[in-house]
């Protein structure tokens, strides 16, 4: 295999959220011998174990200075994540990714630029973070990482605009028909089943369909109406790996939609709730009880007896 | 359209041919002489007949009898048994060559045609001539029956062609009193001299300008085809009374042999000594297709009487071709399969067996040539077609969504485009293969081309491969192409691969060529290969992994590692699409779905043993008669000789098998039912092998070995048998091996006996006087008559020799064997003939081995999750240094090497570096500028706050986030204001209300909303998805709360209709009929509750029977269902009764019964009634009026009276006395009494 097929892989494992995949390729791989191919899957081994969590191994690997552009950007995803996870300040190394765009060319480097905006997503600031991905002309994954800003905006008509340029130059890339599959889950209709086909389609590709795509056909079939499919999905995610955040949520979207018992529901959110305490959609539901709470005590009945 | 040879023959010229109509085998007239006998389907020469002298040019098979017929230039037709393969006798009459014969496909007739300007008609049975055509005034070249009617026509050299009735001969055949001989004797001699009248000239065609070769009539139309050497082929027509020359058909340009039509289509085939095969369309007389060959004349055409096969005899031999393609372009995709029959689209449903016909594709081509390939596309429900038709054609269509109704034409939007394969590869994509130009083109669904590329080599057929992905078949190999990359990702070598199956998950693949199956995995691994000597036609995947293809002849299987064996045989190729346990679904060669049962047994056994799940094997040699040889033989090559033993009877092979898996016992018991020497001794090997020295004993015994058994004696120490031994010794008269048991035993005396009576003096007397016995030596000597003196000793003092004797003795008992092993079938079998109680038996032994076996995957499963863990840390920090290390070194020389250069081209760098970092920066600006422009697009709306504007139902709003105006809506419609019970509902609601994206990696997760209209697109008119789902209420909850009633559950009953009276504020309907079931719902619910309330308080109130019994009488009037309203009467009638009620009691039970209960309560009723009408009084005094209608009031639970004030519950309607208003109802524990609400909202 020589060096672009293995790199094609890589970005593709990566898309797809293999992420052990891309790990044991980039271990493995002896073919890429080019400094630009070598930074390149470097940085997706990093980003590799980033997404599985494991900040400090990235961390202690990556030297704090001199490491070269995309990579200090990658140390400060793991070094603000690791932050953020322990409730510690955040500030320093958002300034600090701010200032590492501002080197050299740094500003238009697909890998630099996609991580110091998921680094300002992280932090609420998509706006800034759709500023440092102005510059993203077929560059896939600032395209990807901006259409999924526009998407959490609820602007679905840019999402759309997008996604139906990239369309022109990057073909059939898996990452655009991600793209797709999350604008086609917004529009609905019709678009729902295309959705559901191009979940399905990754998961009928070569590797072991990942806990991503799993969860992006549960959530196809969710939004189609196929519970019984969704929550078999769903549970073979779980298998893979039973402390997922996204298929815990999908799986209690799962359980109340099938009329689950209330003990049921309440263990996936307890199990989430111990995975991840911080989880947004764990924040909404305790803002949303507390907001119950209040809001009850404003009808209940003053005993006048 | 093209010709399809099945099957060629190198053979002298031939002039006859003849297809036998159930056999694959075709009889071919040679111009030597000889007649062959060919199975076209194997290429094999079954047999010659060589009876004849000169050519042999009429040759017919009888359609069912084993004869044939030849007619010969010995002027002889023979008749033939092919079964005994002789001539059965000849018919001699004829005066010149017999140019053709042919049976008569009903009468015991042949009909021949001769050079002696005659045609004759024969009786086969009697032997005898029954008719003389005479009329041609030239050679006959060909006469043949009609196949129908009662009709003859033939073609002569005088150029006419003349039909003949030959009904006069069928009645006088069918004349029920025989013929004397005279009368028989009258007619042949009267056919013979002046010519038969039982056979006219019905018409003489006229129009060929020579000699007339061939004339054949039409299966069904009234048409007859000629051939003549004026080159043309000619049609006519015939009716009642006359015969025409409707057209000729030219371009032959030289004579025409033959001229035959289609026995299906509208075509008429012609051959001739011009070296060519011509195809004519009947209708326009045009040529429509021309197969030539380089050097041989065709001599004679011919059409299988069922098939669509044809052959045709030239000068070298025969070719057996057909016209068309049988296989019917089809796909499969999940239980439908789609195929093409008579250029309609069908459907066809294998779970309901429905055929349905979606879409006529008659424009596609044209009429004679079938469609090749389909491709379905389930994400478009759209199909690609090509056809072969001017070198390859696609066409695109869309199916029609609704497909019932009529056939439905396609919409002229349909796309089409040249080559020779086309194929879906995605949703949205499809490949065209353009095989000359060896190009791929990627289209997308409104044909425009997306991309293209060059194949890797020379490429024949291209296949679906997965999303992404194309099988190339090359004439060597296979390979695994990627499209995005435009690269090879895997090469497997096969040889013209033509077809491939692919299984129901995508992991294997099968790929078929002519002779060979190659089955690999989806990244083309080679798993195994299957060879076979037919030519394979089609294949489809078991779900438990066996490949089952079938060849011409027959349905085989294919295991994964390579086995493969016969299922059934064929009469005819089918098409397989799909196995599903014993039903194979086949389509056969006229594209019709049909269902062939097969025996799976023997591949899922074979599987079975593949994969080591003995249980299952097992289970099938228990259930299944799974015998024979091939079994037994397949059994032992794969080393189970302990399963096969459990198949054979036969005690031979019983024995063997037992040797070779070690099992003694049955080896025992084998050898004593047969009783032979070799196998005793055998059996004797064995069991030293294994230690077991009784069977030892007892084969040694048998085969008489009796200085092995005293050597076993001796190593085991059973001097008793010993002795035995030295005792049988002396009975056999065997002195040797009486001495040798004395040496054994150390029998001294015996020895010096021995010794003696053998006549050794000196040796007896040495051992005598050696061991010490001076008296005996002494006697010795004295017997001799020698002196002391005389013998001369050796001095030299040594140790006697003494047989060590063993220091543990055996005896009875057999010593502790190793244990062997036991297979898992051992054990089963063992279990199974100690244990005559079957199940029970078996489990018990069986379950040792089995649960051993079990241990063992735990382990590895076990295993394998740690390796997993370690993968976390260890592993990697494991993994990691090796990895640096491997990498370390050539990157430290790189690094070498480009300092190196560094330092050669010295500062030539550093200027680089700087116009990089120049450059660097000017990008960096450029684009800095460009983001200080950009302006951040502002938040769009969340469709999710869209719901809660489009909304006016609480259950929307709760949906989206806004408790607060749920509350509100709640309050106002509905009266609420507790909503505590409601939290969990609420959240719920909220929790599913939208489904989670996995983002790209690190980011924060998309949220999808779910719509409960999941048809809309647009996300102004959008709705959250209902979690209470009105359905699921109705008919789940309810009825669960119905049940736990009926159980006596009060408590959960209760609460379970509670829970339904909660839910029910949550659910949305879609009309207003189901909206007033919601409010009956409601109703339901709050009698319910109502009634609990009052047995729940009843049972407390045993204290007080007064109250009790009122409260049992409320409850009777709770709107309950029938069966629940009789548990209530039937407790009221009996508390009533039991405090003396009876006037109360009587009442009860009279409604009880007018609620029709079973029996057993009726009866009981009634016996209460009888004995209440006795004595129509009351004991106490009740605060109950049954004929006054009254409600309960939920908290005091005393009736309120039809009248008297009362206050509701604005949800749940129930009543209360107008004292309690303004506090929480009790039944739905929701809203507050009495307060004006508008009603619940459940509908948009």
């Amino acid at each position: 295999m020589d060096e672009d097929s293995i790199l094609f892989g890589i970005r593709n494992a990566f898309a797809l959220g293999n992420y052990q995949i891309v790990i044991n390729e980039v271990s493995s791989a002896r073919a890429i011998q080019s400094p630009a191919g070598k930074l390149e899957s470097q940085a997706f081994l990093y980003r590799s174990y980033i997404a599985q969590g494991k900040y400090n191994l990235v961390i202690n690997d990556i030297a704090e200075s001199g490491a070269e552009g995309p990579l200090a950007a990658v140390r400060l995803l793991a070094t603000y994540l690791r932050a953020k996870q322990k409730n510690e300040e955040t500030q320093a190394t958002i300034e600090q990714a701010l200032a590492l765009l501002e080197e050299g060319a740094n500003r238009v480097d697909q890998t630099i630029q996609v991580v110091v905006a998921t680094i300002l997503v992280n932090d609420g600031k998509s706006e800034e973070a759709l500023k440092v991905l102005h510059t993203r002309s077929k560059k896939l994954e600032c395209v990807a990482l901006a259409v999924q800003i526009y998407l959490q905006m609820d602007r679905l008509d840019l999402a759309r605009k997008e996604v139906a340029q990239a369309k022109s130059w990057a073909e059939d890339a898996l990452l655009l028909q991600m793209m797709e599959a999350w604008v086609d889950l917004r529009v609905g209709g019709d678009k729902y089943q295309e959705a559901f086909y191009i979940f399905e389609e990754f998961g009928q590709s070569n590797a072991e369909p990942s806990i991503k795509i799993l969860n992006g056909q549960a959530a196809a079939n969710i939004a189609l109406g196929r519970y019984p499919e969704a929550e078999s999905v769903l549970m073979e995610a779980l298998n893979k790996n039973n402390d997922d955040p996204e298929t815990l949520v999908n799986m209690i979207v799962c359980a109340n939609l099938t009329s689950k018992p209330a003990d049921v529901i309440n263990r996936y959110v307890s199990q989430l709730r111990e995975v991840a305490p911080q989880h947004p959609y764990l924040q909404e539901l305790d803002l949303k009880s507390s907001l119950f709470d209040r809001a009850a005590t404003r009808f209940a009945l003053v005993d006048s007896s | 359209m093209q010709m399809l040879t099945k099957f060629e023959s190198k053979s002298n010229r031939v002039k006859g041919i003849s297809f036998h109509a159930k056999r694959p085998w075709i009889l071919a007239s040679l111009h030597n002489g000889c007649i062959q006998l060919w199975d076209y389907r194997m290429g094999t020469l079954l047999e010659r007949f060589d009876e004849h002298d000169g050519p042999v040019r009429g040759i017919a098979f009888h359609p069912t009898q084993p004869l044939f017929v030849s007619g010969g230039d010995d002027y002889k037709i023979k008749v033939w048994n092919y079964k005994t393969r002789r001539c059965l006798f000849t018919l001699n009459g004829h005066l010149d060559y017999v140019r053709t014969v042919f049976f008569h496909p009903e009468h015991p007739w042949v009909i021949s045609a001769s050079d002696d300007q005659t045609i004759r008609i024969w009786n086969w049975q009697s032997r005898s001539c029954i008719a003389i055509l005479t009329g041609h005034n030239h050679y006959v070249m060909c006469a043949q029956f009609h196949p129908k009617n009662d009709l003859v026509v033939s073609a002569s050299m005088d150029q006419t062609v003349r039909v003949w009735d030959i009904s006069g001969l069928r009645k006088k055949n069918q004349a029920p009193t025989p013929m004397s001989f005279e009368d028989s004797f009258n007619r042949q001699s009267q056919a013979d001299l002046f010519g038969s009248t039982d056979v006219m000239v019905k018409y003489v065609l006229e129009g060929h300008d020579h000699g007339v070769n061939w004339a054949s009539f039409h299966p069904t139309l009234p048409l007859i085809v000629s051939a003549g050497d004026d080159r043309q082929v000619k049609l006519w027509r015939m009716s009642e009374t006359k015969a025409w020359e409707v057209d000729s058909c030219r371009g032959h340009y030289n004579n025409v042999s033959s001229a035959i039509f289609h026995p299906r289509q509208e075509l008429i085939l012609s051959d001739g000594e011009d070296k060519s095969i011509r195809v004519w369309d009947v209708t326009k007389r045009t040529s429509l297709a021309t197969f030539r060959r380089d050097h041989d004349r065709f001599w004679v055409l011919t059409a299988h009487p069922e098939l669509n096969l044809f052959a045709a005899g030239h000068d070298s031999g025969l070719i057996v071709f057909k016209l068309e393609r049988e296989r019917p372009a089809y796909q499969i995709h999940q239980n439908q399969v789609f195929y093409i029959k008579d250029k309609i689209i069908h459907i066809h449903d294998l779970n309901s067996g429905a055929d349905q016909e979606v879409l006529s594709i008659r424009k596609l081509d044209s009429p004679y040539v079938v469609p090749r390939t389909l491709s379905y596309n389930p994400a478009e429900r759209a199909v690609l077609v090509t056809s072969p038709h001017d070198g390859g054609v696609y066409e695109l269509y869309h199916l029609p969504k609704n497909l019932s109704g009529s056939l439905k034409e396609p919409s002229d939007e349909s796309k089409r485009g040249e080559g020779q394969a086309a194929l879906f590869i995605a949703r949205n994509r499809f490949a065209v293969f353009d095989k000359v130009g060896q190009q791929v083109q990627i289209r997308d669904l409104s044909n425009n081309p997306t991309k293209s590329f060059k194949t890797p080599g020379q490429v024949n057929e291209i296949f679906y491969a997965g999303t992404g992905g194309l099988l190339m078949s090359t004439p060597t190999s296979v390979i695994l192409y990627d499209i995005q990359q435009r690269r090879i990702s895997a090469e497997l070598p096969a040889t013209s691969v033509k077809y491939i199956v692919w299984n129901a998950d995508m992991s294997m693949v099968a790929l078929l060529s002519k002779h060979s199956i190659t089955i690999a995995t989806k990244n083309l691994k080679q798993v195994c290969q299957v060879h076979e000597t037919i030519r394979i036609k089609s294949g489809t995947w078991d779900d438990s992994g066996v490949f089952i293809y079938c060849t011409l002849n027959h349905i085989k299987y294919a295991l994964p590692q390579g086995d493969s064996g016969i299922i059934r045989t064929l009469d005819q190729p089918v098409y397989l699409t799909r196995v599903k346990g014993k039903t194979l679904h086949v389509l056969d060669r006229e594209a019709m779905p049909r269902t062939i049962k097969i025996d799976p047994t023997e591949y899922r056994f074979k599987l079975a043993l593949v994969k080591r799940q003995y249980e299952e094997v097992l289970h099938i040699i228990r259930n299944s008669n799974l015998v024979g040889q091939s079994i037994i033989a397949y059994l032992q090559k794969k080393g189970y000789p302990e399963i096969a033993l459990h198949f054979v009877r036969d005690p031979r092979t019983r024995f063997e098998l037992a040797l070779e898996c070690g099992n003694l016992d049955i080896a025992v018991e084998t050898a004593k039912t047969m009783d032979q020497p070799d196998c005793w001794s055998k059996l004797g090997a064995e069991a030293l092998r294994q230690g077991n020295f009784k069977i030892v004993e007892m084969a040694y015994q048998r085969t008489k070995s009796y200085d092995r058994l005293s050597f076993m004696y001796l190593v085991t120490g059973n001097e008793k048998n010993l002795q035995q031994m030295l005792k049988i010794a002396e009975l056999r008269n065997d002195p040797i091996s009486s001495f040798q048991n004395a040496l054994y035993l150390g029998d001294i005396e015996e020895r010096v006996r021995l010794l003696e009576q053998v006549g050794q003096g000196p040796l007896a007397y040495l051992t005598a006087k050696s061991h010490g016995l001076t008296e005996k030596a002494e006697s010795i000597l004295a017997q001799s008559g020698k002196e002391e003196s005389e013998i001369q000793l050796p001095s030299n003092a040594c140790e006697l020799p003494a047989v060590p004797k063993p220091l543990v003795q055996l005896e009875d008992p057999n010593w502790p064997l190793l244990t062997v092993s036991k297979s898992f079938f051992e054990g089963a079998f063992a279990a199974e003939a100690s244990n005559t109680s079957a199940t029970g038996g078996i489990s018990g032994t069986a379950a040792p081995a089995f649960s051993y076996d079990e241990n063992v995957t735990e382990g590895a499963g076990d295993w394998g999750m740690d390796e997993d863990d370690d993968l976390g840390i260890p592993g990697l920090s494991s993994k990691t240094p090796a990895e640096d290390d491997l990498f370390g070194t050539p990157e430290a020389g790189q690094l070498d090497l480009g300092q190196g250069e560094e330092d050669e081209e010295g500062g030539g760098w550093d200027v680089d570096d700087d116009i990089k970092a120049d450059l660097d920066a000017e990008i960096s600006q450029a684009a800095a500028q460009a983001t200080a422009e950009f302006v951040a697009p502002t938040a769009g709306t969340n469709e999710v706050a869209i719901w809660s504007q489009n909304s006016p139902l609480a259950v929307d709003h709760i949906a989206a986030g806004s408790f607060e105006s749920a509350m509100q809506a709640l309050n106002r419609q509905v009266g609420i204001v507790n909503f505590e019970p409601l939290k969990h509902h609420f959240m719920s609601i909220y929790q599913a209300s939208r489904v989670s994206l996995s983002p790209i990696a690190s980011n924060p997760n998309l949220f999808s909303p779910i719509r409960r209209n999941p048809e809309e697109s647009n996300i102004r008119s959008s709705f959250p998805v209902v979690v209470y789902s009105f359905e699921n209420l109705k008919s789940n909850q309810l009825q669960q709360a119905y049940r736990l009633f009926t159980g006596g559950k009060l408590v959960a009953a209760a609460a379970q209709f509670k829970q339904l009276l909660h839910s029910v504020l949550f659910t949305v309907v879609a009309n207003s009929e189901e909206a007033s079931t919601v409010n009956e719902l409601i109703d339901v619910c709050r009698e319910y509750i109502t009634g609990l309330q009052l047995e729940q308080e009843r049972r407390g109130a045993s204290g007080d029977p007064k109250r009790a019994l009122e409260l049992a009488a409320y409850f009777t009037h709770c709107q309950l269902d029938v069966r629940h309203s009789q548990l209530a009467l039937r407790q009221a009638t009996k508390q009533a009764f039991k405090l003396k009620n009876f006037n109360t009691a009587s009442q009860f039970a009279r409604r009880l019964l007018e609620l029709a209960p079973p029996k057993t309560v009726a009866d009981e009723a009634r016996q209460i009634q009888s004995v209440c009408e006795r004595n129509l009084k009351d004991e106490i005094e009740l605060n109950y009026d049954q004929y006054n209608p009254f409600v309960v009031c939920g908290i005091s639970l005393e009736p309120i009276y039809r009248g008297s004030p009362t206050s509701t519950c604005p949800y749940c309607r129930s009543s209360y006395k107008p004292e309690h208003e303004g506090k929480l109802c009790t039944i739905c524990g929701l809203a507050q009494i009495g307060v004006k609400a508008s009603g619940l909202r459940i509908m948009i």
